[in-house]
């Protein structure tokens, strides 16, 4: 199975299957990749994101400190 | 939930050698490695509210996504950097063990089945991702 297709199965069964997919296809297709400074601060803009992400969630986990 | 996650993981390998320049490629890499650690802690929290992971295994998946996002952070600032091809697989082979440690980590500690599965592919995604660049490199894991 090619990429397109499996891409094309995936949203048709699984909506974040296909988005998380369809994320990393959009991300290595084109006319052509951005510059490598570019791609890497994309990665650490979504490194942050998932920081502060899980920060959040282990912030409504954590009893407040008297 | 599971096949999302295993698919995740295969869409990082099926799209894992971009075209572009050596180190374009190595960039996009990195990248993919970020966007399957996003993708899964989106299922993670969904699953989370949904009831189908505890709290105590949410909160420590939570805390180890931390560590492998500044793990993320760290390979990339050591990837810019990297001035020859051996020091790239350096940053990269330091990286992957420190994945391997949170996945060996996640495997004793997350309690539910299900949550570990979904925890250890995600990590495998990473993995994979990561290895790509030592592959790209002309290296091996």
């Amino acid at each position: 199975m090619n990429g397109l297709a499996l891409a094309q199965l995936l949203q048709l069964l699984l909506p974040l299957g296909a988005q998380v997919y369809n994320q990393i296809r959009a991300a290595n297709s084109g006319a052509g990749l951005p510059d490598v400074e570019t791609l890497l601060a994309n990665a650490d803009k979504n490194w942050d994101s998932v920081i502060a992400a899980a920060n959040a969630e282990i912030a409504k986990l954590t009893p407040p400190t008297p | 939930m599971r096949k999302i996650l295993a698919l995740s993981a295969l869409a990082v390998m099926l799209c894992g050698c971009p075209s572009g320049t050596q180190q374009q490629q190595i960039a996009a890499a990195a990248q993919n490695a970020s966007i399957a650690v996003q993708g899964f802690q989106q299922v993670e929290i969904a699953s989370y509210q949904a009831g189908a992971v505890s709290a105590e295994d949410h909160k420590f998946i939570e805390q180890q996504l931390v560590s492998v996002a500044q793990m993320g952070k760290t390979a990339d600032s050591c990837i810019r950097t990297a001035t020859t091809k051996q020091g790239t697989i350096q940053c990269v082979t330091t990286a992957i063990a420190t994945v391997d440690q949170l996945n060996a980590s996640g495997a004793l500690y997350i309690k539910s089945a299900d949550a570990k599965q979904k925890y250890q592919i995600a990590l495998t995604g990473v993995r994979t991702a990561l290895a790509v660049i030592v592959t790209i490199e002309g290296g091996t894991i």
